[in-house]
């Protein structure tokens, strides 16, 4: 009788053990899945975040052109984007890259011109970094670049890297 | 009896682990799938695609200070009359698409195949390999020669 | 050994509830952990791809586009200190760099949400402006005056879509609640004396509703106190015809005093370049065009007013020199077209 009861004590407890056991593994293998799709969907908000932040550039007034006043889509007026690099860059002008922190957030924009063919032509137009980061996202686009003197657009790039932390 | 019983509680703990094995097979397989999250890179490249035929028909050329559509648009209608600098316009213009297209997407390492469709003379300019098997995004760009008589640029960025 | 074996029975009996109690209470707690983390899951990413709808309706100007709504609406509010957000269920996203007008809570129908760029006289901004047909909105003049001029001109400029019905009596005495989620009655140049809102309807006195004034200049704002037929005004300054249409969308004052500050925030930043780029062309152009000469004293005025109202609305001098310097920066932009010089902006 003692035997029998010790032996349905036993056989409970190792039903119990292994029913656990189960439990525990399949909980694993949930939060693991769940972990990987958190993931996969962070990615993609970054990517989204990156692609906003080029979005964003483009379409900035501050650097907009317009030629008898009707405004180019994707493009940069030259002496627009040298003032505002400018601003931008100048240690003096803090509060100004703090305003723009709200469109560009932590990220480093800089823009060249591809042709015709002009070293000297590049801005890095706006650069904050963070000390830590994750992940870098890259992206170039073309874009036109208007010379307001000579009246001519030249073929630019802009390269926005978007930090995530 | 007691043998037959202690049988049956065998068999149904076996029959537990099986569903637990078939059930881990279906969680790898479902772990293994291709991650899924192309879409907004995809729209990226499309982007891409766009902006660089858009941009680059604005682009304004040495050439008496035509833009580069204005140069296809003589290419196609004319056969390539103008000269720009020795060179025929269909010539020029395709040497000037050939530095833009080095200078970006081949500097970023992207396989690109870009084609002029719609008039003989056009049809020669033509850069890259074409890949009917790639993944790719494509952009058409038409663009009105005269009424009536379109060519279309076409830029495919595969991977 | 009857009565041990009973006592052996009960004790299984006992110790199986415990232990289903103590698994099901687990598998309970799981499922409720588990779904508050989706809900706020669901919020985060409807937020998100919310604010990426937001920049580009923002950024497609002039255009007016459906939006769908999450289940349980969307709110939009402006704190004092002009913390402005957006909020999905417990998610509260910042509107950061865009200037929205909404009413306070948008749900039941899809939103409508239409960008207008602010022009002065150099494009600035664009406002985004979001409303449902859940809200509706009486447009009131007198025909024959300046409000009916100033409603043909709105009339061209909005969108199709709203919710909107048009009143030539200022006596809103006789409108009945016909059951929107809010009503906002505005005015066109209706002198404020004549603007008494709190003649409505007994039935609008536990709802939402609210009014605006659009005069030369400035805008009064008539906000209902909760539960009563009571209404309290203030106003605001107003340059352009899409602050008007800010006026009208906007849930509260409140909401348009922070959308007028950030503007007048960008005007400054946006005019500081402008007036740099004119500069280099001057510099430029000096000795191949010495005729292309500019005069930029407006600029001074616009940049210096721009930064006093981006930290203050209530500065109306600085309204009209603001208006003044616009003006003239535009003759001066359209004399640099003629002399074909290269613009100022």
């Amino acid at each position: 009788m003692k035997r029998k009861a010790q032996i349905k004590m036993f056989e409970t407890m190792g039903v119990l053990v292994i029913f656990f056991f189960l439990l525990v593994g399949g909980a694993a293998f949930y939060f693991q899945v769940q972990k990987s799709s958190l993931q996969q969907d962070i990615r993609k908000q970054e990517q989204l975040a990156a692609f906003q932040v080029v979005q964003k550039a483009l379409f900035l007034p501050e650097l907009d052109c317009s030629f008898v006043s009707i405004q180019k889509d994707n493009c940069f007026d030259k002496f627009k984007l040298m003032n505002l690099s400018s601003y931008l860059s100048d240690p003096e002008n803090e509060d100004f890259l703090i305003d723009y922190f709200n469109i560009f957030g932590f990220s480093d924009i800089s823009i060249y011109q591809v042709y015709p063919v002009n070293n000297s032509f590049s801005y890095t137009l706006y650069k904050n970094i963070p000390k830590d980061y994750s992940s870098i996202i890259s992206t170039q686009s073309p874009v036109l670049l208007f010379d307001t003197i000579n009246k001519r657009y030249d073929f630019g790039v802009i390269e926005v890297d978007v930090y995530a932390e | 009896m007691q043998n037959k019983k202690s049988q049956m509680e065998i068999m149904g703990l076996v029959i537990i682990i099986i569903l637990v094995s078939i059930g881990m097979l279906f969680a790898i397989q479902f772990l293994m799938k291709k991650p899924t999250g192309r879409e907004t890179a995809a729209v990226k490249e499309s982007t891409v695609a766009a902006n660089f035929l858009n941009t680059m028909l604005s682009t304004t050329t040495d050439c008496y200070k035509r833009n580069m559509k204005e140069l296809l648009q003589d290419c196609a209608l004319t056969g390539g009359s103008t000269n720009c600098f020795g060179l025929s316009s269909c010539d020029y213009v395709s040497d000037q698409i050939e530095i833009l297209l080095n200078n970006t997407l081949a500097k970023w390492k992207k396989d690109y195949y870009f084609t002029i469709s719609g008039a003989p003379d056009v049809e020669k300019i033509s850069f890259g390999n074409e890949c009917l098997d790639c993944e790719r995004e494509a952009k058409i760009q038409p663009v009105v020669v005269r009424p009536g008589f379109e060519i279309e640029l076409r830029l495919d960025i595969y991977g | 050994m009857v009565g041990k074996k009973g006592i052996e029975m009960q004790f299984h009996w006992i110790f199986i509830l415990i232990a289903g109690a103590v698994i099901l209470a687990f598998f309970f707690s799981l499922v409720a952990k588990q779904k508050s983390l989706s809900e706020e899951k669901l919020s985060i990413t409807l937020s998100s791809n919310m604010e990426a709808v937001f920049s580009g309706a923002i950024e497609s100007k002039g255009t007016a586009q459906p939006l769908p709504i999450p289940k349980d609406g969307m709110e939009f509010s402006c704190s004092e200190s002009c913390v402005c957000d957006f909020r999905i269920g417990n998610k509260a996203t910042s509107f950061r760099d865009k200037i929205i007008f909404a009413p306070s809570l948008i749900e039941g129908q899809d939103a409508l949400a239409w960008s207008n760029e602010w022009k002065l006289p150099f494009r600035v901004t664009n406002f985004l402006y979001v409303t449902n047909p859940n809200v509706k909105y009486y447009v009131v003049y007198v025909p024959g005056t300046q409000g009916e001029r100033m409603f043909d001109r709105i009339n061209k400029t909005l969108p199709p879509g709203l919710n909107i019905a048009v009143l030539k009596d200022p006596d809103v005495s006789g409108i009945p609640y016909e059951g929107f989620q809010e009503t906002k009655f505005v005015f066109l140049d209706i002198p404020d004396s004549e603007v008494d809102l709190e003649a409505l309807d007994s039935d609008f006195r536990k709802k939402q509703v609210s009014g605006v004034d659009i005069h030369q200049n400035t805008i009064t704002f008539y906000e209902k106190l909760p539960k009563e037929l009571v209404f309290t005004s203030a106003s605001s300054p107003f340059v352009g015809e899409p602050l008007i249409f800010a006026a009208m969308f906007s849930a509260d004052k409140q909401m348009y005093d922070c959308g007028l500050k950030e503007a007048f925030f960008k005007l400054n930043h946006v005019a500081k370049i402008i007036y740099g780029r004119a500069k280099l062309i001057q510099k430029n152009m000096s000795i191949t065009k010495p005729e292309c000469t500019y005069r930029l004293d407006d600029f001074e005025i616009l940049i210096e007013r721009s930064a006093m109202l981006s930290a203050d609305v209530e500065f109306s001098q600085s309204i009209s020199d603001v208006i003044g310097a616009a003006n003239a920066i535009e003759r001066e932009n359209k004399n640099a077209i003629l002399l074909s010089c290269p613009e100022i902006f």
